[in-house]
């Protein structure tokens, strides 16, 4: 056993010399010293255990090898004084890895969202994505994340984006000033999405950035798994679910059963089918359940 | 905390540090090392040779222990304790 360990744990908040807990002479007989401590060139310490939190020691030990010189009062008096900042640091690591925590697990629970998030400072630069904005970015022509700062390609819009996340993050007293604001975007052949920038709550630190939220609106950013995922809510068979996500993507009735090669009748039979199961009785009204529901856009 | 106990406190610290021979520009450079590691795993991952310099040592090892769990995790080691801490761990 680690006899220092041990027998520190007696002195909890005090710092000690390793004659202090255990004689040169008993520590080189145990196979502890044997084992561990002279393969790794430590003989001489000293250290000291401190509570950093209820139920959390840490220890601290500083090692010489056997043929440098012992450590001396002096040394010990040197960490009695380092030990309340060791603390301290200690309980800030602790702090911050738990907030660091919570961040990850945050995205994590953005990740899984369709639309796509992605906080940004002033100038544009982004300090955070989740997946479905890394997507969007990276096939997206229209906008770009170019050196860490999200980039529209018409310099018009460009300048209309730095604008808005620079108002959004502008928190003279303690709120943000803007109310947010939609910038629609061309993505060429006549398609477009929407770019929402709005303030995230006002942060009470003066010393962190202010920040922004942008989020982007593309139906085609639906992840794959979005069919599989609404298939599975209402139980539709593949037929149905084909159906639904041509009517989802624009297509008349018609126009999916010609695509499908199946009869209009068949189209017709299976849409009943559809509405059976979600509970609708209208095409609109399918249409609007669908990209309402926010649990519909979780995958 | 009035000015005067202030000025007691750093007049203490003063006499103690002086009495220990104790480099202030050092002492001041490793607490900022120190505190610096609570945001920046590099720094952190160094700072057990930082602690070691400090004590003109060459090995050190900072660890924290969860009463709960039993689990024991190091925070910065040198070299020389990383080459043996999965051992150590297990056995000790």
């Amino acid at each position: 056993m680690d006899e220092w360990y041990i027998r520190a744990q007696h002195r909890v908040g005090e710092a000690v010399l390793g004659e202090d807990l255990v004689s040169e002479k008993l520590l080189m007989q145990t196979e502890w010293y044997n084992d561990y401590l002279r393969p790794s060139e430590i003989h001489h310490v000293v250290g000291a255990e401190f509570e950093v939190e209820p139920g959390l020691i840490a220890a601290v030990a500083i090692h010489r090898p056997a043929d440098a010189a012992a450590f001396e009062a002096k040394d010990r008096a040197k960490l009695a004084l380092l030990l309340p900042h060791l603390t301290q640091a200690l309980r800030l690591m602790r702090r911050m890895e738990a907030n660091e925590r919570g961040l990850r697990g945050g995205f994590h629970a953005l990740a899984s969202l369709s639309v796509g998030v992605l906080v940004v400072s002033a100038g544009n630069r982004v300090r955070s994505l989740n997946e479905a904005a890394e997507r969007f970015a990276k096939t997206a022509s229209a906008m770009r994340i170019h050196n860490g700062r999200l980039e529209l390609n018409d310099p018009t819009l460009d300048e209309r984006l730095r604008a808005a996340v620079r108002l959004a993050s502008l928190a003279p007293f303690g709120h943000s000033l803007s109310a947010g604001e939609t910038i629609v975007v061309p993505a060429g052949q006549g398609q477009t999405f929407a770019l929402r920038v709005g303030p995230l709550p006002p942060d009470p630190s003066a010393v962190v950035e202010p920040l922004a939220a942008i989020f982007i609106g593309v139906p085609a950013m639906a992840p794959r798994s979005w069919s599989e995922h609404i298939r599975a809510v209402y139980n539709l068979s593949p037929a149905e679910t084909r159906l639904l996500f041509a009517l989802l993507n624009g297509r008349r009735l018609a126009e999916y059963a010609s695509d499908a090669g199946v009869s209009i009748h068949t189209a017709q039979t299976q849409l009943k089918s559809v509405f059976a199961k979600t509970g609708c009785r209208r095409q609109s009204d399918l249409i609007r359940r669908m990209f309402a529901d926010p649990m519909l856009r979780l995958a | 905390m009035r000015l005067s106990e202030v000025s007691l406190r750093r007049s203490r610290y003063k006499s103690l540090s002086t009495s220990l021979n104790i480099d202030p520009h050092q002492f001041s450079a490793l607490l900022r090392d120190l505190y610096a590691a609570t945001s920046d795993v590099t720094i952190r991952a160094a700072l057990a040779d930082r602690l070691a310099a400090n004590f003109a040592a060459r090995s050190c090892m900072l660890q924290v222990r969860d009463l709960h769990s039993s689990k024991v995790s190091a925070v910065s080691a040198t070299k020389n304790v990383l080459a043996k801490w999965q051992a150590y761990a297990q056995h000790y």
